[in-house]
């Protein structure tokens, strides 16, 4: 709705009638602008003389972008859920790490960015994986990032809108895990010095992972 | 191996994957007791160490227990598999077979493997073969 009315009588002329105003979710980051600023017109429509050639009034107003963590797949063969909360990947353990090709692959890269600037200082998004079934890195590097010291995205005002990619690469364990294993990788804000950026979340990367290891009693006969 | 000789074969027995708890292979020997037909104690046992072993408790020595863990899983374990003192019948071509049972692991993938068989052929008196070539895996509940 654009346009509302409302109406005043010789009645009610003096009660308070509220109008209600609601952002449109437009789902799209405007980057460059934290806020934007927009406006209502008031104007008075009236069939009593002195009220309907009084002059328009505004009020002004100022509509806040959504604060947001955006996530997207670089590697093919994984999809993304219609919904946007997350990205479904399938790996295997032992296979080469060409991160192109899930799920002939042990690793899978995706890329994190923020939607709008902060305010201030810097938002660290933290990649998280709970049960050690994959390992973390990021910036080309082979730093781990899910174990202990854990290294999260910074993300500052000049670079908010910068990609920032992961790779998420399978552990090749020794364990017969059977034949569904997967595991989530999340991706929360652990810091920020924006308020607004506190305790958000990009959509999470679900990985299936497709086991080597097939448990068996070993008999090995050397004798000559 | 030879009836009589203190040596006998022995093959190697280790885990294909990392056990997540313990892993108690028991291995049984359905060899026929010779002693309880002929009355001349003959049999064959085996035994996980050899330097214990005498002819007297072969009969006793039908049963072995192996135990892995998830830090000794891929380490090999030796089953030495021996003859007992020779009985002094040409008694041909024997054969019994050895199994290797995981059920009492606490670990759900390996208690859940069937059990698997290897045979032994016993030449009396040239020796003790195992079934198959010699360097030889045997991958139970591998497909």
């Amino acid at each position: 709705m654009t346009n509302a009315a409302l109406t005043f009588g010789p009645t009610n002329w003096d009660q308070p009638q509220t109008a209600f105003v609601q952002a449109v979710q437009d789902g799209a980051g405007e980057p460059d602008l934290a806020t934007m600023e927009s406006s209502i017109l008031l104007v008075a429509n009236s069939s009593d003389p002195g009220y309907s050639t009084m002059e328009e009034r505004s009020v002004a107003l100022t509509v806040s972008d959504e604060v947001g963590v955006e996530i997207e797949a670089v590697s093919s063969g994984s999809m993304s859920l219609a919904d946007r909360s997350a990205i479904v990947t399938n790996l295997t353990e032992g296979a080469p790490t060409s991160a192109e090709s899930p799920p002939g692959s042990s690793s899978f890269t995706y890329r994190v960015r923020l939607t709008i600037q902060p305010t201030t200082g810097t938002v660290s998004v933290e990649p998280r994986e709970q049960v050690d079934q994959v390992r973390l890195s990021s910036g080309g590097s082979t730093a781990l990032l899910s174990i202990s010291p854990s290294a999260p995205l910074v993300f500052t005002t000049a670079n908010f809108n910068d990609w920032q990619e992961v790779v998420v690469t399978v552990l090749d364990d020794n364990v017969d895990e059977g034949t569904t294993i997967s595991t989530v990788v999340s991706n929360v804000v652990t810091s920020s010095t924006d308020a607004r950026y506190d305790g958000r979340a990009a959509a999470v990367v679900i990985v299936g992972i497709t086991d080597d290891d097939t448990a068996a009693i070993q008999l090995i006969f050397s004798h000559a | 191996m030879t009836e009589g000789d203190s040596v006998g074969a022995s093959y190697g027995v280790r885990l294909a994957t990392q056990p997540i708890g313990s892993v108690q292979i028991v291995i049984d020997s359905d060899a026929a007791d010779e002693g309880s037909e002929g009355g001349l104690g003959s049999d064959y046992g085996i035994t996980t160490e050899l330097e214990a072993f005498s002819a007297e408790v072969l009969s006793f020595h039908n049963s072995v227990l192996l135990s892995f863990d998830n830090e000794n899983w891929n380490i090999e374990q030796r089953v030495y598999v021996v003859a007992s003192m020779g009985d002094g019948l040409v008694e041909g071509l024997e054969s019994f077979n050895l199994s290797h049972t995981a059920a009492n692991s606490t670990d759900i993938v390996y208690s859940q493997l069937s059990p698997g068989t290897v045979p032994v052929v016993v030449y009396d008196p040239a020796g003790l073969v195992f079934g198959g070539p010699a360097s030889f895996q045997v991958l139970e509940g591998a497909d």
